[in-house]
């Protein structure tokens, strides 16, 4: 898939504008190699981005190997990617179209459910 | 009939906990004298186990005081691994045990983390979680919750697009007509097991109907009304005839839910895809009231057509639900016969009795609620899905539960786990093209997801689980990528494993000499309650403390993903210690808190502990914060229970009841999803794995991922018609047994000796006098990779083509003497390689060609 460009305000720790939410991305298992070995990225997204958006954003910074493996093609996280926003899973919102109001987005990939 | 409730003697000489002689984790009381557990008997106040115990759990106390279990951390000092080889284990600190492991992990970590595979222990769901968060922290992809080579593989993506739940379990509640295939459900395992004994005992005592379809005739087939014995591996032939007469012979099936609920009326073009609105992608369906075309979505659609041929936007399309129709019309009674040796008689007759029973149409009312009453139900479990083509063998029969429209509501097939408010509120809900897509609760969990499953891609995990898409997991293709991953592009190699005392050598996959040349190699670590085959393998072993000596807050399946479905009541009960372990044995949780620590992962233990169990403020793990195992599940009742049900709580009333409410019980009818008839999504995800596999440059079958699947035999069966094998040997059941440590325990291995048919192969009278093999003579079976030497049973209570080998025997380990020699071990007769696994599911073919003969 299109990785889009990285964008040029990307701030670690700061926020730039009233209209700008900072987030936090921690990053767990396989989703670090991915992002060449980051443990955290910090996002700039305008008030109002979802998570879906959000997605697109920490692929942009993470590079094509993280885009090929934490998201569908279409851009939406994989399904065995599992997304908490300040500690509450991304299921328990409004899925990928959870607005983000800023704090620490903690996404981890986690083993599926196994056995039976 | 009367149940046998255990009454209640003084509580302060009884200790609520739960059992772990199987992965349900029922309520029980254990009565202490003087540090000594004297008795174990079932919870009256557990609303699961309703005060029953069943023999396993009662020999849970011989368990406790083996005389032969791991006291204190070993050391193998001989540097030869092997089967049958001495390891010359000799005894060291846990400081020295834990210096050396953490080691390894460091070294490994920084190098790269993924040379580290964790294998946990399904009947311990909550350490399981641990392992996996361990995992998580620690960076590596690599885990194998030590379950069997058929464990799951099919039933769970099964339930993920059909039911929303995790598996699945007949509502003795209301049911009428239930059929068992390859299942003994509610008679010799499965979830809920004591609560579902006591269930289906009361469904055939008001005059359900029990058929119980298997080439064994075993425990399930002994209290069924009618045992219809089947060739191994045909089952679903069996399903697509059924089919073919309920819905082309007698016309019976719920054609209101299938218009309405099912993807049945979407159109499907001669590219075998959905015929999709131009401007919305959204498939399209033909409403008979006015002829349009229309979205599935629209709202007014009023009658989608089910049968016929239409034009729409330019091609010719048929209905999925046409489709079905024709596709099982090529499995007529007569020709299922050849297949399965059910007669076309018997087929149409339980057909007809199935259909008629359904009650088509009609109602109940469920706390104050109308629902649909459908009354029957088709469960399977093992039995289908351990083939080469388990998906093909098994989705039929889930077919046949939504041809009904039984699939969760009263009567009919129910998915556990699927709805619930612990610890957050969740539901299945529906998602791209209508159609059920997010499945219940995984408990904080990434879910699988079998619709529309994941983008295949090249792998970087050991269990190339990347080119299985809709598989839960893929744990059986471990042994076979691990001696040249390579080939299938995986960059590394596993160098070192961390298991918990599943019994993965024999249990986990099939022939043991693949096993072992995964152990072999590698710097392995296991926990370990006695020194089990898997153990003789590993270079150190660390104390698992007896469950009874054991504190867990998931004490087993049966309160989540193996919840009892369709009861008015949940509960959350937990496991606590009753005895002190042994002065050298630690908790394992502990010892996990404490390895993360060394190895410099526990901050981010810490955190994916927090995310993962749903700890809220206040509750969270603060980073920096030293906690034991207690803190934490403290921490994660009062975030799910609130302050006043913390962990001192429900250690000292055992389970909190939580009412359920009808939604719960029965979601069908409030599910905003469609359920598959057709798996259109197979196709596509079929070209992509061609697509990516061929890229890569290996082959791959990608043949069974069609929309409707057929038929396929597996290698036995093929093998049977050449002449090339007398029998095909298959695994069932007993009730007392569970698991490859049950007969290790004295009790539960006299009981194995008293019963003529445990220890023992059943051989069918015919083939017995075909081979001269009188009762109790010794046989030789042979399989393409093992020969062994077995007693023979000779009965008609099993199909005329088929060895039937119960339980989990045939140990070898020193570590267990009192079962070491008896019985047979049915896995490691089972060939283990690429042309052996569902390609789908990776279930391992479980139906083995044998040679039989009198030894």
């Amino acid at each position: 898939m299109a990785v889009p460009p990285e964008p040029a305000d990307t701030v670690a720790g700061s926020r730039i504008a009233a209209d700008v939410v900072t987030v936090k991305v921690v990053l767990m298992g396989e989703l670090r190699r991915w992002a060449g070995g980051k443990r955290e990225v910090e996002v700039q997204m305008p008030v109002g981005s979802t998570l879906q958006a959000l997605a697109g954003r920490v692929a942009a910074l993470c590079g094509p190997g993280f885009a090929q493996r934490a998201l569908t093609k279409e851009g939406a996280w994989q399904p065995h990617v599992a997304v908490f926003i300040n500690g509450v899973q991304m299921g328990e919102l409004e899925g990928t179209k959870t607005v983000l109001s800023g704090g620490q987005v903690e996404l981890m990939l986690l083993p599926t459910y196994e056995g039976g | 009939m009367t149940t046998s409730v255990a009454t209640r003697p003084e509580a302060s000489e009884w200790v609520h906990t739960a059992c772990e002689m199987c992965y349900m984790g029922c309520g029980i009381l254990a009565r202490v004298e003087n540090g000594v557990v004297v008795d174990l008997r079932g919870d009256p106040d557990n609303s699961q186990t309703k005060g029953r115990i069943c023999a396993k759990g009662k020999a849970g106390i011989m368990n406790l005081y083996n005389p032969h279990r791991v006291t204190t951390p070993l050391r193998r000092t001989n540097p030869e691994k092997g089967i049958g080889v001495d390891p010359r284990w000799k005894e060291i600190s846990w400081d020295e045990a834990m210096e050396e492991i953490a080691e390894h992990m460091r070294q490994i970590r920084q190098d790269d983390a993924r040379k580290l595979t964790i294998q946990p222990w399904t009947p311990n769901t909550d350490l399981s979680s641990w392992f996996a968060a361990f995992r998580a922290a620690f960076g590596t992809p690599n885990i194998h919750s030590g379950h069997s080579p058929t464990c799951g593989k099919v039933v769970h993506p099964v339930e993920y697009l059909s039911g929303g739940g995790f598996h699945q379990q007949s509502d003795f509640h209301y049911a009428w007509y239930s059929i068992h295939v390859g299942s003994q459900m509610g008679v010799a395992s499965r979830s809920s097991y004591v609560h579902q004994v006591g269930d289906l005992a009361q469904a055939r005592e008001r005059g359900m109907k029990l058929v119980v379809v298997d080439p064994v005739g075993g425990y399930a087939a002994s209290k069924a009304d009618e045992w219809v014995p089947i060739r191994p591996g045909t089952d679903g032939a069996f399903g697509l005839g059924m089919l073919h007469v309920l819905l082309n012979e007698l016309k019976l099936y719920d054609a209101q839910y299938l218009k309405h609920r099912t993807n049945s009326p979407y159109l499907v073009g001669p590219s075998g895809k959905y015929v999709r609105d131009p401007s919305t992608d959204k498939p399209l369906l033909r409403d008979l009231r006015d002829g349009a075309l229309k979205t599935y979505d629209d709202p007014s659609v009023a009658d989608p057509a089910l049968e016929g041929e239409f034009e729409a936007h330019g091609q010719k399309a048929r209905p999925a639900f046409e489709l079905l129709k024709s596709f099982v019309a090529q499995y007529p009674p007569e020709r299922v016969e050849e297949i399965t040796t059910i007669p076309p008689k018997t087929l149409r007759r339980v057909a007809r009795e199935f259909g008629e029973a359904a009650r088509i149409g009609s109602t109940i009312r469920i706390d104050g609620v109308e629902l649909p009453f459908r009354p029957v139900c088709v469960d399977w479990a093992k039995g289908p899905s351990g083939h080469k083509h388990g998906w093909n063998n098994a989705w039929p029969l889930k077919l046949l539960n939504i041809v009904m429209g039984a699939v969760n509501v009263p009567g009919g097939i129910l998915s556990t786990g699927a709805v619930g408010k612990y610890p957050q509120p969740f539901a299945p809900e529906g998602g791209k093209d209508g159609l059920l897509e997010h499945p219940g609760a995984s408990l904080g969990q990434a879910h699988p997801s079998a619709f529309p499953g994941r983008d295949p891609m090249p792998p970087t995990r050991g269990d190339i689980y990347e080119l299985f898409p809709v598989a839960g997991h893929s744990s059986t293709a471990i042994p076979l990528v691990d001696p040249d991953p390579q080939k299938y592009g995986v960059p590394y190699r596993t160098e070192m494993v961390l298991h918990s005392p599943g019994n993965l050598l024999l249990g986990a996959w099939g022939d043991a000499k693949v096993s072992e040349r995964f152990y072999q190699d590698k710097f392995t670590v296991g926990f370990a309650i006695e020194i089990n085959e898997t153990t003789e393998m590993d270079d150190v072993v660390l104390p698992f403390p007896t469950y009874l000596e054991r504190d867990n807050f998931v004490p087993g399946g049966h309160q989540f993903g193996l919840a009892i479905a369709g009861d008015p009541e949940w509960h959350w009960a937990v496991r606590q210690k009753v005895a002190e372990p042994p002065p050298g044995v630690r908790s394992t949780h502990d010892v996990l808190l404490d390895l993360a620590e060394r190895v410099g992962v526990l901050e981010d233990f810490y955190l994916v502990l927090s995310r993962t169990w749903g700890l809220r403020e206040p509750h969270l793990l603060e980073e920096g914060g030293r906690y034991n195992h207690e803190d934490v599940f403290d921490r994660i009742a009062r975030s799910w229970f609130g302050e006043e049900h913390g962990w001192a709580w429900f250690k000292e009333h055992g389970s909190l009841p939580i009412p359920r409410d009808v939604e719960e019980r029965y979601p069908g009818p409030f599910l905003n999803a469609r359920l598959p008839v057709y798996l259109e999504h197979f196709l596509e995800r079929g070209e992509q794995l061609q697509e990516v596999t061929a890229e890569m440059g290996i082959p791959w079958d990608t043949s069974d991922y069609a929309a409707i699947p057929e038929w396929k035999p597996c290698d036995a069966f093929e093998r049977m018609k050449r002449g090339e094998c007398d029998a095909i040997g298959v695994h069932y059941k007993l009730p007392y047994v569970n698991g490859s440590y049950g007969a290790a325990n004295p009790w539960i291995d006299e009981l194995c000796e008293r019963n003529p048919y445990a220890y023992a192969v059943l051989i069918n009278t015919r083939l017995a006098q075909r081979k001269g093999i009188g009762d109790g003579d010794a046989v030789w079976l042979e399989s393409p990779v093992k020969k062994v030497k077995a007693i023979a049973k000779v009965t008609q209570c099993v199909h005329p083509e088929v060895v039937g080998i119960a339980g989990h025997f045939g140990h070898w380990a020193q570590g267990k003497p009192i079962s070491r020699g008896k019985g047979v071990n049915f896995n490691t007769l089972l060939p283990h390689d690429m042309e052996h696994l569902d390609m789908i599911t990776t279930a391992l073919d479980h139906c083995v060609p044998l040679k039989v003969s009198k030894a």
